[in-house]
């Protein structure tokens, strides 16, 4: 940004990066090819190196879930503790428990997601359309992997259990 | 989704001269939490509701601060527990500029966080550090059984950034938790780390420069 001073300049850039990152998480970048407007416009101004890092970190910083024993137990404390500060009425009252309860969510039918559409929180406000670009690993517990790739990856070995092998295929075990 | 509020700039329908649409752009959208809120607020019960939206957040957030699941999830309890005795107390602020993603209640529950966290952080200072990179070491394997080498190839690649980002300074690599993590916006995370807008995306902008370069790919060499 040649005749800016230097604070003017790296205002600038970061201002570009901040609407370049904005295109990313909404999983714009992920469709920018063929299409063009104010993303194709960020992504050009945006240093090469830059957006490599900000794609490296895109598929690195995966989102994390609590264990969903943790989650109930602490859903379970936080109802007596509503109970007791209510207007009375409820006190004695049967505590109500939702085991893994689903937040409402708009992001399709409940059973769409094995682990709950409330993990999907951070995605839910993404467009319909651009919610495949949106999927990021997720990681609960410290024990599970990502929910997606897990379901892409039992996905693919029912194909493989259930498909008929091709010709090739064959020539080749023979 | 944000609740469009019929507030202080809505004009009356016989006003605009575009009917139903002209009416809408004077409609302010405010906190997108702001009926589970109010839920909460007439009955605690129903605070549940906005638990379960952001426990996973928050939890998150710890996680990535204290690189300990025990510990990220003592501070998780402690998070929502001064929330629902705090609420009471909250007060919306979210204004038209914000956007309609804008969610104070989010903002507030994350300054919560932030405090809980750093009361955390002054505790462990004696006690022995994990690292990040082990905490997530699970996250990290993920692998595609269809491609075991680029499965490797990412998999060292997001075991190098996670080294990366807790080598950062502390107000950098929580500018990045935020926004790629909980997926916060520029006004969400200058709110929650008390720092202008501005402030914020330079925090982010350096941040990534150091990623870059410390991942072997500094400016310059393309």
């Amino acid at each position: 940004m040649p005749g800016l001073p230097d604070d003017g300049r790296v205002d600038v850039e970061a201002l570009i990066v901040d609407r370049y990152l904005d295109a990313l998480l909404a999983g714009d970048e992920g469709t920018r090819d063929g299409e063009t407007g104010a993303t194709d416009r960020a992504h050009d101004a945006v240093d090469p190196v830059t957006r490599e890092a900000a794609h490296v970190l895109r598929r690195s910083l995966v989102r994390v879930h609590p264990s969903f024993q943790f989650e109930e137990r602490l859903s379970v404390r936080l109802a007596v503790m509503a109970a007791g500060r209510g207007d009375g009425s409820r006190l004695g009252a049967v505590i109500p428990f939702h085991p893994l309860r689903r937040a409402q969510s708009d992001a399709g039918p409940a059973g769409d997601n094995p682990v709950g559409d409330d993990v999907t929180a951070a995605s839910r406000d993404v467009p319909a359309g651009r919610r495949s670009a949106a999927v990021r690993p997720l990681l609960i517990g410290g024990a599970i992997t990502s929910a997606a790739l897990s379901l892409a990856g039992v996905a693919w070995v029912a194909r493989r259990a259930v498909r008929t092998p091709t010709l090739a295929e064959l020539d080749g075990m023979l | 989704m944000a609740r469009p509020v019929l507030g202080r700039q809505t004009r009356p329908t016989g006003e605009t001269p575009g009917g139903v649409e002209a009416a809408q752009r004077g409609v302010v959208a405010l906190d997108r939490d702001r009926s589970l809120v109010e839920a909460a607020r007439l009955d605690p019960a129903q605070f549940e509701a906005l638990y379960r939206k952001y426990v996973a957040q928050v939890y998150a957030f710890a996680l990535y601060e204290l690189a300990d699941h025990h510990a990220a999830e003592d501070v998780t309890e402690r998070v929502f527990t001064r929330a629902l005795a705090a609420l009471p107390r909250f007060r919306e602020l979210a204004r038209p500029e914000d956007g309609p993603q804008a969610s104070t209640f989010r903002v507030w529950l994350f300054r919560i966080a932030r405090n809980v966290v750093a009361n955390e952080r002054r505790a462990r200072r004696r006690r022995p550090v994990t690292s990040l990179d082990a905490a997530l070491g699970a996250g990290l394997t993920i692998a595609d059984s269809t491609d075991l080498e680029t499965s490797a190839v990412l998999r060292d690649e997001a075991a190098a950034a996670v080294r990366v980002l807790e080598r950062l300074p502390d107000d950098r690599r929580r500018a990045l938790v935020l926004r790629f993590v909980d997926e916060m916006s520029t006004a969400e995370i200058a709110a929650v780390l008390d720092r202008s807008e501005g402030a914020v995306r330079v925090l982010i902008h350096r941040a990534l420069n150091d990623v870059a370069h410390a991942l072997g790919r500094p400016r310059g060499r393309r």
